[in-house]
This record gives C-alpha cells, sequence and structure tokens, in this order.
C-alpha cells in the first residue's frame, strides 16, 4: 500500500526510496524469528548446493559395496545406501536438484501466470473472461495430479518436472495476480496516468506492476515450498527423476522396501524435504508480515 | 430463489468440466510410446509390423486426436469410459470398485483434520501472543511442510516396525485406515490451524467484540457466543475447499500404504501408461473436485445471505 505513493510522487528519486523498503524488509526478516531461521537455512542449503564437492568427501554416485547400509555414524552422518553411498552426500547433491526444481518452478508460474493475472485483471471483457475459463480448467484438477498428468504427457526426467510443477501452480498466480490488479487499477494514480496519456503497456509495467510485487514475492517464497514438496513427489512416484540421480523423492522410494532393516534409507531424505519446505515457508510468513499482510496462505 | 443460485452454478461448472476433459485427453494422448505399442512390446517383441498395424486401429489410436476425443466423449456421456489396456475390465467398473476405498479414506482424515484443526486453531487465536499460540503455529506450519509420502512412511516405522501396535499387512478394516488417515489429515489440519486462527484474531479486532466486552459479557461468552459464531462461516469455507486437495493427496498416500482407491489406479495406470483408465480416473477426480467446490459455494450462499443476494 506504501508503494503507490511512489508512483505518484514520480519525481522522487525512485531507487533510493525502493532501497529503503528492501532494507526495511531485510530489518524485519531479521527482526523475526522465523524469518532468521528461514533465511538462514535457505543461505546454508544454497551454499550446500553450490559448493558440494568441497562440503562432502564423497561421491554422490559411485558405488562402495564393503561400505553398505552402514547406520548413521560421524563417517557416514546419515548412513549409507545398499551400495554404499553416503546418503548425506546425496542429500547435499540433491539439493541442487530440489533447488533448481522450485526455482524454475517458481520462475515459471511467476512470469505465465503473473502475466495473464495482470491481462485478465487490466483488459475485463473477454480476455479476462478466456484467461478466467482456462483458468478454472487447471484449477478443476488438484494441483498435483495435474502435474502428474503434465509430467506423463511430457515423459520422465527432472527438466519435465520443472515444467510440471510450474503449470500445475501457475492457476494460483493468474487469481492473486487478478485480484490485485483489478483492486490497483481503480485507484487514482492510475487514473491520473491514463489522463496524463500513459500508453497501457506503461501503465501495466509502470505502474500496476510495480505495486504487485509485494504480493508476488510473498506468494513465490510459499511457491517455492510447494514447487519443492510437489517435485519430489512426483519423483517419488518413479514419474520424474530417474535412479542413480541423488534426489530426493527417490531416495525415500529406495529406502522404502528396506524401511526394516535400515530406517535411515528414507527417513533421511524426506527430512531434507521437509526441512527445506519448512524454511521457504517461514520465510514466506515473514516476508508476508513485512510487505502484505493481506495475502493469505 | 435458492435454486436460480444453483442452476447458475451448474452452468458454469459444465463448460469447466468439459475444458477439462478435453486438456486431460490432448495431454495424455501426447504421451511417449502408445498402448499398441507398449502391448507389443510386452508380448515378447515377436509381433510383426502388420500386427501392430491391426492393433493401432482396433484401438482407433491411427485416427486423428479429435476423433478420437469425440468418439470417447460420446461414449463417456453414456457412463462408458473405455476399458484398460491391460485388464480389459471396464473402466467404469474399476472407478466403483476403488471409490468407497477412497471416500472412506477422504472422510476419515477430513474429520481428524477439522478436529486437530480447530483445536490448535482456536486454542492459538484466543491464547494469541503466548507460547502456546507460537508452539501450535509451528506444529501447524510443520504439518503443512511435511511431504506426505514420508509423513506416512514415517508413521509406518514408528507404529508399525518400532512400536508393533499396527500391523503393515492385514488387520482389521479400522487399523488399516489409521495410519494413511493420520497421514493425509495432518498436512490439513495445519492448514486449517492456521486459517482458523488468522479469522478468529480478525473477529477479535471488530466493533461488536468490543460492545460484547464493555456491556459486561464473560470473556467466553464473547468468545463461545460471538467470535467462534461469526468465524466459522469462512471456516466453513475454507474446509469445503480444501476436500479438493485432499483428493490430491489422496492420490499419495493410497500409493505409499498401498492401499485401494481411485487415486492409486490413476497412478498405477498412468506408470503403465494404460491411457483409458488414466483418463477415467482423473477426469472423475476432476468431477468430484468440482463438485465438492460447488456444495460449499452453495453451503456459503446458504450461511451468508449477503453472499447470496450478491450472486443473484
Amino acid at each position: 500500500m506504501t508503494d503507490h505513493k511512489t508512483s505518484l510522487e514520480s519525481k522522487t528519486p525512485a531507487s533510493t526510496k525502493r532501497k529503503s523498503t528492501a532494507v526495511q524488509v531485510l530489518q524485519h526478516l531479521a527482526g523475526s524469528s522465523g524469518g532468521r531461521l528461514g533465511g538462514g537455512i535457505i543461505l546454508l542449503l544454497v551454499v550446500c548446493a553450490l559448493f558440494a564437492p568441497l562440503v562432502t568427501p564423497y561421491d554422490p554416485i559411485k558405488m562402495s559395496p564393503q561400505d553398505a547400509l552402514s547406520p548413521p555414524s560421524l563417517k557416514h552422518l546419515a548412513g549409507t545406501d545398499r551400495f554404499g553411498r553416503d546418503i548425506m552426500t546425496r542429500i547435499i547433491y540433491g539439493s541442487r536438484i530440489s533447488l533448481k526444481v522450485g526455482f524454475a518452478g517458481v520462475s515459471i508460474a511467476v512470469v505465465v501466470g503473473g502475466m495473464l493475472g495482470l491481462l485478465a485483471g487490466y483488459y475485463s471483457g473477454w480476455v479476462d473472461g478466456v484467461i478466467c475459463y482456462f483458468t478454472n480448467i487447471l484449477l478443476a484438477l488438484p494441483g498435483i495430479l495435474l502435474a502428474l498428468v503434465v509430467v506423463a504427457a511430457l515423459g520422465p526426467g527432472i527438466f519435465n518436472v520443472m515444467i510440471a510443477v510450474g503449470i500445475s501452480s501457475i492457476p494460483n498466480y493468474i487469481r492473486v495476480v487478478r485480484g490485485r490488479t483489478l483492486s490497483i487499477k481503480e485507484q487514482e494514480f492510475v487514473d491520473a496516468a491514463r489522463v496524463t496519456g500513459s500508453s497501457d503497456a506503461r501503465i501495466i509495467f509502470r505502474h500496476i506492476l510495480p505495486n504487485l510485487f509485494s504480493a508476488i514475492v510473498v506468494l513465490a517464497s510459499m511457491g517455492f515450498a510447494t514447487a519443492v514438496l510437489v517435485g519430489a513427489a512426483i519423483s517419488f512416484l518413479g514419474l520424474g527423476a530417474q535412479p542413480p540421480t541423488p534426489e530426493w523423492g527417490i531416495m525415500v522410494t529406495d529406502g522404502r522396501t528396506m524401511l526394516r532393516q535400515a530406517w535411515w534409507l528414507s527417513t533421511m531424505p524426506g527430512l531434507a524435504i521437509m526441512v527445506t519446505a519448512l524454511a521457504f515457508n517461514l520465510l514466506g510468513d515473514s516476508l508476508r508480515d513485512a510487505l502484505d499482510p493481506r495475502v493469505r496462505i | 430463489m435458492f435454486f436460480r443460485v444453483i442452476v447458475k452454478r451448474l452452468a458454469q461448472a459444465v463448460p469447466v468440466f468439459l475444458g477439462i476433459s478435453i486438456l486431460v485427453f490432448f495431454m495424455l494422448s501426447y504421451i511417449p510410446g502408445n498402448a499398441a505399442d507398449i502391448l507389443a512390446l510386452e508380448g515378447g517383441g515377436s509381433v510383426s509390423g502388420e500386427e501392430l498395424q491391426k492393433l493401432r486401429e482396433q484401438l482407433g489410436i491411427n485416427d486423428p486426436v479429435w476423433q478420437q476425443y469425440w468418439r470417447f466423449f460420446t461414449k463417456a456421456v453414456r457412463g462408458d469410459l473405455g476399458r484398460s489396456i491391460r485388464t480389459n475390465q471396464p473402466v467404469t467398473k474399476m472407478l466403483m470398485e476403488n471409490l468407497p476405498s477412497t471416500i472412506q479414506l477422504a472422510a476419515t482424515s477430513m474429520v481428524l483434520a477439522v478436529i486437530i484443526g480447530l483445536t490448535l486453531g482456536i486454542i492459538a487465536g484466543i491464547k494469541h501472543g503466548t507460547w502456546i499460540d507460537s508452539g501450535s503455529m509451528v506444529v501447524a506450519l510443520l504439518g503443512w511442510s511435511m511431504p506426505q509420502f514420508w509423513l506416512g512412511l514415517v508413521l509406518m516405522l514408528v507404529f508399525s516396525i518400532k512400536l508393533k501396535v499396527l500391523p503393515i499387512t492385514g488387520g482389521t478394516e479400522w487399523q488399516r485406515l489409521i495410519l494413511p488417515a493420520l497421514t493425509l489429515a495432518l498436512g490439513f489440519a495445519g492448514i486449517i490451524a492456521r486459517l482458523v486462527r488468522t479469522e478468529i484474531l480478525e473477529e477479535l479486532r471488530k466493533e461488536y467484540v468490543r460492545t460484547a466486552r464493555s456491556k459486561g459479557l464473560k470473556e467466553s461468552a464473547v468468545l463461545i457466543i460471538h467470535v467462534l459464531r461469526n468465524s466459522m462461516i469462512s471456516v466453513v469455507t475454507i474446509i469445503g475447499l480444501q476436500f479438493g486437495r485432499m483428493l490430491g493427496g489422496a492420490v499419495i498416500v493410497e500409493s505409499v500404504f498401498a492401499r485401494q482407491g481411485v487415486g492409486r489406479m490413476a497412478i498405477d495406470a498412468l506408470i503403465d501408461r494404460d491411457m483409458p483408465v488414466v483418463q477415467g480416473a482423473v477426469l472423475f477426480l476432476a468431477l468430484v473436485f468440482l463438485l465438492s467446490n460447488l456444495l460449499v459455494d452453495i453451503t456459503y450462499s446458504l450461511l451468508d445471505p449477503r453472499i447470496r443476494i450478491q450472486s443473484e
């Protein structure tokens, strides 16, 4: 809500104003325990993903049968699987895949969903009608089922999982962005821009889009958690990443049959999924409190 | 008057259902490796090109997709969803066999989720700002961040393998139901708890609460008579809308526990590329989802007259 003032006072140096908002948000995040915890975990995950070979001495794929199925110990923090591969190492390398799936899925959803939502909200009439119809169709299937159908049509593989996860979360963004656009375009500064002869494109990108920013950031953070969960579920069901890829969902499946003999096989990678989703949800919650208290869930 | 609302909502749902059926049909028709090829491969690879061609014709795979869709559609409106490529069973019959188990799972989970979620949410809302509040919200967020497929395995590990309270296979119907239902319920309980808390906090800020307090009403009366009652309208809606997501969750949970059901039927068919079964199951789930949302809409307008007037 404070943002649209910036648009009104178009002569105010926008950069300094925006920077101060960013600083405020960061301060808020650092001030809330949820924001600190979530942000800290995400930072750690990113560092692990980037520097995986430096973080762990083991190889995620090479087998060493003499170490097979050893329980968690100081040597193997999360134990080893039936091929003697270190589970912790596979979890660390797996974070690369999960973060990629989350990032790609959210990006697709934000770009496509955001664009369609903006168009639907800004131009009412048949554009809105068509986009809403399309949204309702996508919403008629539970998200995970939609993702599964898409990935089945595209075939297995991480890349297709990203697309499927992205498509399944598009309708959510359309709905929220459309709703926000509808209320923003009724505000005075949009009228002012129109009266002074701004083109539709200029109004959309220069005046409306910046005001959607906070809602999209909050949605994207929580959407990241969902994307990681859905991506892992697809691979868990055998339709996504394929062995021997160190992917968290497959690792949980792998350990399923040996739950009795080696509990750590499924439990550890599942914990990684949960901690990641939790971190993004905490961050999203905290961002929402800071940026946009009206967004629900 | 009320009848008109129902008719209007139904009229909106029909084109959406048609749309999803077209979308699903076309997406599935692009699946690499069609049924004829798969059947031929499984026959041991000894099928000649001529026989393969015959099989493809028999299955109608050579026709243009829209023609295939039309054939599917005209049969589907008469309740014929085709036959499984694997077992040759009619898909409709398979659905009817698998449905009761899914309904049982979804209904039990819904009850569990509502009980746990409402309790957590109400306590957190009333004790706002205390450790009880933050504690319940952490539990809620955890439930929501847990992958269901993993939670199911962990519950199995704890209750069946370590504590040996519940058998992994066999056992009574109730014993077989409890872990899947709990798995499915916990995430939703988390969502419900958070939303109930938000609703209560919002309601507590309203003027009438101050009025009620200032006229000397006991706090418990304020909460029960006013706040809870008024926040329940949105809560009912939220719970109703979660039902669809619960169907999605059932897909996963049924697979984890190897439990009979429409969701597992869909997944197994997807893995087997048994397209008629996938189509039937997916469209059936979409139908149930649409109908349940319709029901929520109607209930909502019954509960809240403002909505009813708006939509007329």
